[in-house]
């Protein structure tokens, strides 16, 4: 392949052929700018939408730590609330316990009564002695 | 034990965000309380580089109305005022409490630029206007690294400087410096002829360049070299007139948009695919998903004037030629039958079940020919592996190309002669090329830049531009040798050339013709040679019908007829469509005795002249527009795939 532009013959030739590529580098160089300025803006653009979300996204973070902060106070007012209604709990329930053993032994003494009385009542001498009670005006 | 409740912080920044710091500098205000305290609270910026304190106390009336509860509410404004380093900060707004300890009340981000470089030229003056021609010095500072080499840019001239010169009062102004003691500079020599502003560009130690403006406007008429009389305040002199494209219109929209893959033989910086880009261009308008493969040189989509379709490259088209709608294409058009274009066709035939539609420009088998210097009889005898052998990838291989055409669902044609090559009952459908209607258009002929040329009285400018190859070689030679005769018969006339030389087709003729011609070599963007051809007064077409040439359709002739000048070309392809004396001037054989005849004739009858000029123009608006050739590309595409 031959060079892309021939020396030109003479010095007006060549001064000539470099007026005109010196135009072609001018629109060269036209069409970069004109390419680059809005590539710039955009990239302006970019960076600070780029920024503002990232700030927006800042102040999100703070709000959550703020509700987290509260939502931790809150938990732990929870927390306190539920180990002193435990230890309530375990109170009632050995209260409970007592009460139930009471019951429990009252009840005992109530049947191991209530088993004496029949007992009693299905003894020979109960029976023999029924007449009696019934002159006292007593059942039976 | 006694809990500690830090007061409620409540405060904002003011300065617009996003945050900015040009040049390091930042200046920022806001507010600041704690609730229920007496006093307004200490403010401070913390970044991970730098912690700035509040620079002054504000009062803010507004938040005392805001807020009238608070004690601290009218005097709780604040400035902060500092330099920070180059970069993006997470800066943290901190207020100090009562207890002394510091809570942050806001977080934002900070984006720092550099500190620019600087420059200042103060010796002899540091503003204003230098006539003298005198040496001039000053300083150089760039933060971030040590000037390697400094030239003063004014005018048209650019003067080196001897660097390393001492400046204690900007060692002094700049402390944190390491190498601001020694940023002076001095100019090499005197200042020569030149007009303009100073800016002083200078070549950093860790690669970069920096330009930086100065106060100083040098005004030196005259020095050794420059004649008084050479006046160099002069306005630029510029090839644009100023007459501006017409703006095409919307197209309308397709009923039915498809996926289109063109695939070109070359790259995107031939004539072809300037014609494949235009439509292409139309067809994405039309709202149809164009890609265009290149066999090589994807890159050189950078050439083409804002291209709207997708560019690939053969090997991307083979593995992904995906669209947006995640299909493949519905159309393959296959530009020319030449081997690489036809292998890619047929592998994405088949897997896309796509429409093959095969574009003819040339007479391909007269092109191997021509380019392997072997007759079409000769090529005819070959044996196939002989062929495929001797057939590059990037031309047709005449018995595959023939196969190629014939298992094609459509066929597209440059030129109707063309259709001798259609294998009969082919759909078939002509698309005639135009040229960019946004830099082609009638332009004046640039008469001061013409000027500024210093042609020779009564000179005749041509304009070609195109590459030389074996196929064109002849007949480029006969216009040179018009351009030579015409010269030596005492018509000056002038050849103004873009293009490489791909063979030499010159010889001997090329030291006698030299001083006639002006190469340009290969302009890159095809949009600007639209303005070098408004210096032509006539544009030449050479050849003569042959096989070759009553095959084709120069796809320059279109830019040619839409300038609006005289056009002549030779009795074949586009030269049988045209009227003669009408639209062009019509030469049986443009040869070189032709078209000096032509151009003689065109300038002694300057009536026939302009008349063919305008012929030009009203001819290209008629016959030539990519708009209207798109349009019949896609109800051609419409009629070939199912619906």
């Amino acid at each position: 392949m031959k060079p892309d532009s021939q020396e030109p013959a003479d010095l007006l030739n060549l001064l000539r052929q470099q007026l005109i590529l010196a135009q072609v580098r001018i629109m060269e160089l036209e069409d970069e700018r004109d390419g680059l300025t809005p590539r710039l803006a955009e990239l302006t653009q970019l960076l600070a939408a780029a920024q503002t979300l990232a700030d927006r996204k800042l102040d999100e973070a703070a709000h959550l730590e703020k509700v987290l902060t509260d939502t931790r106070a809150h938990s732990e007012h929870l927390q306190a609330l539920q180990l002193q209604t435990a230890r309530e709990l375990v109170t009632a329930l050995a209260a409970r316990a007592e009460a139930e053993a009471g019951i429990a032994r009252r009840q005992a003494d109530a049947d191991r009564l209530s088993a004496e009385l029949l007992a009693l009542k299905s003894s020979p001498s109960w029976r023999w002695t029924a007449w009696l009670r019934k002159l006292g005006g007593k059942q039976a | 034990m006694t809990a500690i409740f830090a007061p409620v912080l409540h405060g904002e920044i003011e300065t617009p965000r996003p945050l900015r710091a040009a040049g390091g500098k930042i200046f920022l205000t806001g507010w600041c309380l704690a609730a229920g305290v007496t006093a307004a609270p200490s403010v401070r910026l913390v970044t991970d580089a730098v912690t700035l304190p509040m620079s002054s106390r504000r009062e803010r009336a507004d938040v005392a109305q805001l807020l009238p509860a608070e004690p601290a509410a009218a005097q709780c404004g604040f400035t902060i005022e500092g330099t920070l380093p180059a970069g993006v900060h997470l800066a943290r707004f901190e207020a100090q409490l009562p207890g002394g300890t510091w809570q942050a009340f806001k977080q934002l981000t900070i984006v720092v630029e550099a500190v620019p470089f600087g420059a200042v030229l103060d010796e002899p003056i540091s503003e204003g206007t230098l006539r003298d021609r005198v040496k001039v010095g000053g300083w150089a500072l760039d933060p971030a690294s040590p000037v390697q080499e400094l030239t003063l840019r004014y005018g048209h001239r650019r003067i080196a400087c001897v660097l390393d010169q001492p400046r204690r009062d900007v060692a002094a102004a700049f402390p944190a410096i390491a190498h601001a003691p020694r940023c002076g500079f001095v100019s090499e020599d005197f200042l020569v002829a030149g007009h303009g502003p100073v800016r002083v560009r200078a070549r950093l130690a860790d690669g970069r360049t920096v330009i930086s403006p100065t106060k100083v406007t040098f005004r030196v008429d005259r020095d050794e070299n420059h004649e008084p009389a050479l006046n160099l305040t002069a306005a630029r002199i510029g090839l644009e007139t100023g007459r501006r494209a017409r703006a095409p219109g919307t197209p309308k929209p397709a009923d039915r948009p498809l996926n289109i893959l063109f695939i070109l033989p070359g790259s995107f910086a031939s004539n072809s695919a300037l014609h494949v880009a235009a439509l292409a261009d139309e067809l994405v308008a039309a709202g149809h998903a164009v890609a265009v493969a290149v066999a090589h040189d994807k890159e050189t989509l950078a050439h083409l004037d804002r291209p709207s379709f997708r560019g690939l490259t053969h090997a991307m088209a083979e593995n992904d030629p995906a669209y947006a709608n995640k299909r493949g294409p519905d159309v393959i058009h296959a530009w020319t039958t030449r081997e690489n274009v036809r292998v890619l066709a047929d592998k994405l035939r088949s897997r896309h079940r796509a429409r093959v539609i095969v574009h003819l420009e040339d007479n391909e088998q007269q092109i191997l020919a021509l380019t392997t210097g072997r007759p079409l009889a000769e090529l005819a005898l070959l044996s196939d592996a002989e062929l495929d052998r001797l057939v590059p990838a990037d031309l047709s291989h005449p018995r595959r190309s023939r196969g190629f055409l014939v298992k094609c669902d459509g066929v597209t044609v440059i030129m109707d002669r063309l259709r001798e090559f259609v294998p009969a009952g082919k759909p078939c459908v002509t698309l005639m090329p135009a040229a960019d209607a946004r830099a082609y258009f009638p332009r004046p002929v640039p008469a001061e830049f013409r000027a500024a040329l210093r042609p020779a009285p009564g000179t005749t400018v041509l304009f070609y531009h195109g590459n030389v190859h074996a196929s064109n070689a002849a007949e480029m030679r006969e216009l040179y040798a018009a351009v030579l005769a015409l010269n030596r018969a005492g018509h000056p006339v002038t050849l103004i050339r873009t293009g490489l030389d791909r063979v030499d087709f010159l010889k001997e003729l090329a030291g006698e013709v030299a001083p006639f011609v002006l190469s340009l070599g290969l302009v890159q963007h095809h949009r600007h040679l639209a303005p070098l051809l408004a210096l032509a007064d006539i544009f030449v077409q050479p050849g003569a019908p042959d096989a070759f040439n009553d095959y084709r359709f120069p796809s320059k002739l279109p830019e040619f007829f839409a300038i609006g000048r005289p056009v002549i070309l030779p009795r074949t392809n586009l030269g049988t469509a045209v009227r003669h004396g009408t639209d062009a001037y019509v030469l049986d054989r443009a040869d070189a005795a032709g078209i000096a005849a032509a151009v003689k004739a065109l300038r002694g009858d300057p009536a026939l002249a302009a008349r063919l000029a305008a012929g030009a123009v009203a001819f290209a608006e008629k016959h030539f527009s990519w708009r209207r050739s798109a349009e019949t590309l896609a109800s051609f595409y419409g009629t070939l795939t199912p619906s």
